[in-house]
């Protein structure tokens, strides 16, 4: 069949991109090929703009096991155990139908995760949508939870951590980045490359259907509400349960060499990846796959994203086994080929060959893209603001404009609240084994049964830092995750990334998207985390605008002993200090956006070896056991952290110092405006002059601000019940429940 | 959509007092969703030993009472209803199955069929 | 055989790990997983159903479980008064196969619930309390959707009669009810027993209280009870 002109742009193909496969293959495609070539070339399984940007990061260390390549990345965490995590978008699915959306979202990143024998252990979430005053927003927001929960609460995956962010910019375009952490010893680490000619490709879990089809190019063009066609993936996290039992069992024997999950693209990228990593051949017979609706086509079936699919490498030998392991687990088994030694991907429908190409020609011979970039000038404009003309706060509490009403208005802002309207409805108890559970600390802190270690997790990044200045932002992204994992008793060891942007192929897109890789890739080396594993999310956007530019950081760190971690909870009669250098601004600030309605400024200067020094001191002291209290001050500044110690404590303070002045000394700065490097910490009297000398030793600044006590928060001239700032913060997001 | 009471202030519009309609609707899955709730039941029914079981289709059944003046206006209220709120047309196809003058309690008639214990 | 604790494992079941650990590793009573196809529960010394979504909790949670092979046994089990507990989804498991009376609804908030609640003990009259006393208040996680315990009146009227309500959702001091009650149970219902009290649902998660590390260990006061049930088998 002749392939009409422009089909190629029904599959998001460029007449370039199109010349370039005639010319590679030497004839025409034939149909199911062009469908084959449209998903593996799109941005989402090709990377076209950001494979060379991404080429960029450290992704080595001594202790990374499995870094980009994989399904997902790896680190040892000692006593023989990898530690394996990836965050994984599901943008677009969300827009169009939020709560399948985004728990299909889950349902993937799980896979990515138990394909590599890892069992996983906890879920993450970091989340973006509109302002809830819109009701479209509030739909999404609430569906997104929904999903999150019914997808990880099912299959028994701990949800102990995550950040949501509202902002005018995702009226539209909401982000659902899901992030899901495992574990496996080491000799249990399987990887995705196809080897052995002859073995056997076997596919487990669900049937076929027409769901999602071309989920992975319609991930790749803008607007999704409008663009999106072909059926919407429903998940069944019942059977993912079902095929996470199976597929572990069946790696803790013989006869499975590889495992690789269908995601986007489905059957087409775990046939490529499978035989491009491992270089050898392939070839599958859809004919002889299961189908859940009649009349399917191979075309279909090659590119259908029905949920909950593995496709297995298997020895022949292993057949059996793996047919009785995956019975027992109430599933079924199907052989639709086998692995060849002659580098090509074919795909029969029974006699016919439908589609025969060079396995490399989907996946290495993909273009690649280097755009012109231009930071958008109103970014710029932005940037310049300068908030030193806006009307200054008060500490006279009687006083119009007094830090102490302006700290209730920021309590009960959407991006400062209580999270808990979210993660109560999310299981984070299940698995026994979260010892930070969420809301208590900076970090989520689970242990590793079997010995004394944990692992401290976080997920975070500043978007609207990052639409300031985007290669600044990425920066403060890794700095804050890596700073919370510190702060609860982590070290980091690695990070996992997801870049949200819009467009690349228009010029404030690119220089978006480049400037934050390379801010990235330097805050990553300089703090020593590599990224081992990622995802990358393009176009989101609507004709009316893009997200502001959102590279997600997830970053994992380890406790040896993990009975010694952190929380924000301080214990009365505290004493409360102020650890770090980082100098509060208003620019880009929390304060600023609900203040003054501002989004504005330049973000806060980031000095790389200062964070080090500062997130070394502090983990070292939760891990000696010194600190149990520590919390950073993120968005609000250093009032807002010192409420949310209080509120989670139940216990006041009483800051009779005051903190070191922001960059011009205006009080607003002060109480309220937003720097990196600083961490609020607490412990008994008796243990400051320790702290002090190991500040004093790693040159770390300390600044003695109170005690924790009583059941007010005494603070810059103000006042405040504990129970009336929580009041303000508590159900702004949404009821919440026992 | 008018807010409850809007209107109700001169009568003109309540002139003739409206008639009650009973709508029922039923909601499944479209053509093609996966439906895991179906093929969990299906499943169940089969190790019950209903193997002649080909296929189920699990969805949801409303029934509305509605004050409408004919029962064209009642189906276009009735219709408005599923696509807003009943159905989530991403997903779900939606029928009005059946729609009659009369009173909701009166018309349930689910003990006729059994199982009402 | 001594068998010591089965935990009876539905398609779907994800809380029997955590029982199993609570059980072996943190009360010290031997224990094992069974199979939802296994038959032969002679040898245990006691049962539990564990928590999750067994079939996915698709058309009712627990509705499909029931007709699992494991159920009949297990009826058996419960008839000759062998001590069983079920947990969470295993309690939705017990009354749709009608070895408990009711039914667990949604919660009323229409959300899933995962938060710390505190439960007042009602009973010491069933195995899985005798160790603990009438009035102890418990704090223990909950995680459900479908939490709301839900009998007729006659039916709460007579539990309530026989003293078969083994807990109720309280506040910290052991006040009944309110805001506690968190899901809507009828008379802040957390559990109940059968007839002859050796058949308990419970909606909160002991086997998940097992350790101050976690935030409590509360569930340990309740599940070292199998030490003795296990005991009294030989």
């Amino acid at each position: 069949m002749a392939i009409a002109p422009g089909a190629w742009r029904e599959v998001a193909l460029s007449d370039a991109e199109y010349e370039r496969i005639l010319g590679l293959l030497g004839r025409e495609p034939t149909p199911v090929e062009l469908g084959m070539f449209g998903a593996m070339w799109s941005e989402h399984c090709g990377y076209k703009h950001s494979r060379p940007l991404l080429k960029t990061l450290p992704t080595e260390a001594p202790w990374v096991l499995e870094g980009p390549g994989e399904n997902a990345g790896a680190v040892d965490v000692g006593d023989g155990l990898a530690v394996v995590f990836k965050v994984e978008s599901h943008n677009h699915p969300s827009a169009v139908e939020p709560y399948e959306g985004a728990a299909t979202g889950v349902g993937g990143i799980v896979r990515d995760i138990f394909t590599m024998g890892a069992r996983p252990v906890a879920l993450l979430d970091s989340l973006r949508f509109g302002p809830l005053e819109l009701a479209r927003n509030r739909y999404l927001f609430d569906n997104v939870v929904g999903g999150i929960g019914g997808y990880g609460n099912c299959l028994g995956i701990p949800t102990v951590g995550g950040e949501v962010f509202f902002d005018r910019s995702f009226n539209g375009n909401p982000l659902v980045n899901a992030m899901c952490v495992g574990v496996a010893p080491h000799d249990r680490l399987t990887r995705a490359g196809a080897s052995g000619v002859g073995n056997l490709l076997m596919l487990i879990g669900a049937d076929t259907g027409r769901d999602g089809l071309h989920g992975a190019t319609f991930a790749s063009v803008d607007d999704p509400e409008s663009s999106h066609r072909g059926v919407v993936q429903v998940g069944n996290p019942f059977l993912e349960k079902l095929l996470l039992e199976a597929c572990l069992e069946l790696l803790e024997g013989d006869g499975v060499v590889a495992m690789q999950d269908l995601g986007a693209a489905g059957l087409t990228s775990s046939t490529v990846e499978c035989a491009s990593r491992g270089g050898v051949g392939a070839e599958i017979d859809v004919d002889r796959v299961p189908r859940r609706e009649s009349g399917m086509t191979p075309y279909e079936v090659m590119l259908s994203e029905s949920q909950e699919r593995m496709l297995l490498v298997v020895r022949p030998e292993g057949e059996g086994r793996v047919r009785d392991v995956v019975r027992r687990w109430s599933l079924h088994a199907d052989v639709i080929g086998h692995v060849t030694d002659d580098g090509m991907v074919r795909v029969r429908d029974g006699e016919a060959v439908v589609a025969e190409v060079p396995a490399e020609l989907f996946t290495d011979a993909c273009p690649t893209y280097v755009r012109d970039a231009a930071e958008p000038a109103e970014a710029a404009e932005r940037r310049r603001f300068d908030p030193s003309t806006l009307s200054d706060l008060t500490e006279d509490d009687e006083a119009p404009g007094s830090v102490g009403a302006a700290l209730l208005v920021l309590l009960a802002s959407p991006n400062v609240a209580s999270r808990r309207p979210v993660y109560g409805r999310y299981d984070h108890t299940i698995q026994t084994s979260t010892v930070v559970p969420p809301g208590a600390g900076d970090a989520a802190v689970v242990r590793l049964r079997g010995t004394r270690r944990g692992i401290a997790t976080a997920i975070d990044c500043n978007s609207r830092w990052c639409g300031l200045d985007p290669e600044l932002g990425a920066r403060h992204a890794v700095a804050e995750a890596c700073r919370n994992v510190a702060c609860a008793g982590g070290r980091p060891l690695a990070a996992t990334n997801c870049l949200n942007f819009g467009n690349p192929e228009r010029p404030a897109g690119y220089f978006q998207l480049s400037r934050a890789v390379a801010g990235m890739g330097a805050a990553c080396r300089a703090l020593g985390v590599p990224v081992v594993s990622g995802n990358v999310s393009l176009y989101n956007e609507t004709a009316e605008s893009a997200v502001l530019p959102t590279p997600t950081v997830g970053v994992v760190g380890v406790l040896d002993d993990v009975t010694r971690h952190a929380t924000m909870a301080w214990r009365e009669g505290d004493a409360v200090l102020l650890l770090g250098s980082g100098v509060p601004q208003l620019g880009g600030s929390e304060y600023l956006a609900q203040g003054h309605d501002r989004v504005a400024g330049s973000p806060p200067p980031l000095d790389l070896d200062a964070e080090l020094a500062l997130q070394k001191l502090v983990q070292g002291a939760v891990a000696d056991g010194l600190l149990r209290t520590a919390h950073d001050c993120g968005q609000g500044g250093l009032a807002v952290a010192l409420a949310e110690m209080a509120i989670v404590s139940s216990v006041g303070c009483v800051v009779g110092e005051a903190p070191p002045p922001g960059a011009t000394g205006r009080t607003d700065e002060r109480w309220l405006g937003e720097a990196a490097t600083r961490v609020v910490v607490a412990l008994s009297e008796a243990d400051v002059p320790a702290l002090a000398a190991r500040c004093e030793a790693a040159g770390v600044a300390s600044h003695r601000l109170g005690r924790a006590g009583g059941d007010r928060l005494n603070l810059a001239g103000a006042s405040i019940a504990v129970d009336a700032a929580r009041g303000a913060w508590a159900t702004v997001l949404g009821p919440i429940d026992g | 959509m008018t807010e409850p009471g809007v209107g109700s202030g001169d009568g003109s519009v309540l002139a003739e007092p409206e008639r009650t309609w009973v709508a029922d609707v039923v909601v499944l899955p479209k053509p093609g969703v996966n439906d895991p709730q179906g093929e969990a039941i299906h499943g169940g029914l089969a190790s019950l030993g209903y193997a002649d079981v080909r296929r189920v289709r699990s969805g949801r059944f409303f029934r509305v009472a509605v004050a409408a003046p004919d029962v064209h206006s009642a189906r276009v209220s009735v219709v408005a209803m599923c696509d807003q709120l009943l159905a989530n047309p991403v997903i779900e196809a939606y029928r009005v199955a059946n729609i009659a003058e009369g009173d909701l309690e009166a018309a349930v008639g689910l003990d006729d069929v059994g199982g009402g214990s | 055989m001594s068998g010591g604790v089965g935990v009876i494992t539905f398609p779907g079941s994800n809380g029997d790990v955590d029982a199993l650990h609570a059980l072996r590793d943190d009360i010290g009573v031997p224990a094992r997983l069974v199979d939802h196809r296994e038959t032969d529960l002679a040898g245990f010394g006691a049962l539990v159903l564990p928590g999750g979504f067994s079939y996915g909790d698709y058309l009712r949670s627990g509705a499909i479980a029931r007709f699992a092979p494991v159920v009949e046994p297990l009826r058996a089990f419960a008839a000759r008064g062998g001590p069983v507990l079920g947990i969470c989804n295993g309690f939705q498991v017990l009354t749709e196969a009608h070895l408990l009376p009711g039914a667990l609804l949604r919660n009323r908030t229409l959300r899933f619930h995962c938060h710390w609640t505190h439960v007042r003990v009602e009973t010491a009259a069933t195995p899985w309390t005798a160790d603990l006393d009438e009035g102890d208040v418990l704090r223990l996680p909950v995680a459900h959707g479908d939490g709301a315990y839900y009998a007729d009146d006659e039916t709460v009227a007579r539990l309530e009669a026989e003293g078969r309500v083994v807990a109720r959702y309280c506040d910290a001091e052991g006040r009944v009810g309110g805001e506690a009650n968190a899901n809507g149970s009828v008379a802040a219902i957390a559990g109940v027993a059968s007839p002859g009290g050796n058949v308990v649902g419970l909606m909160p998660h002991p086997e998940r209280a097992t350790d101050p590390l976690l935030g409590g260990d509360d569930g340990l006061r309740m599940l070292r009870a199998a030490l003795t049930m296990v005991a009294a088998q030989v």
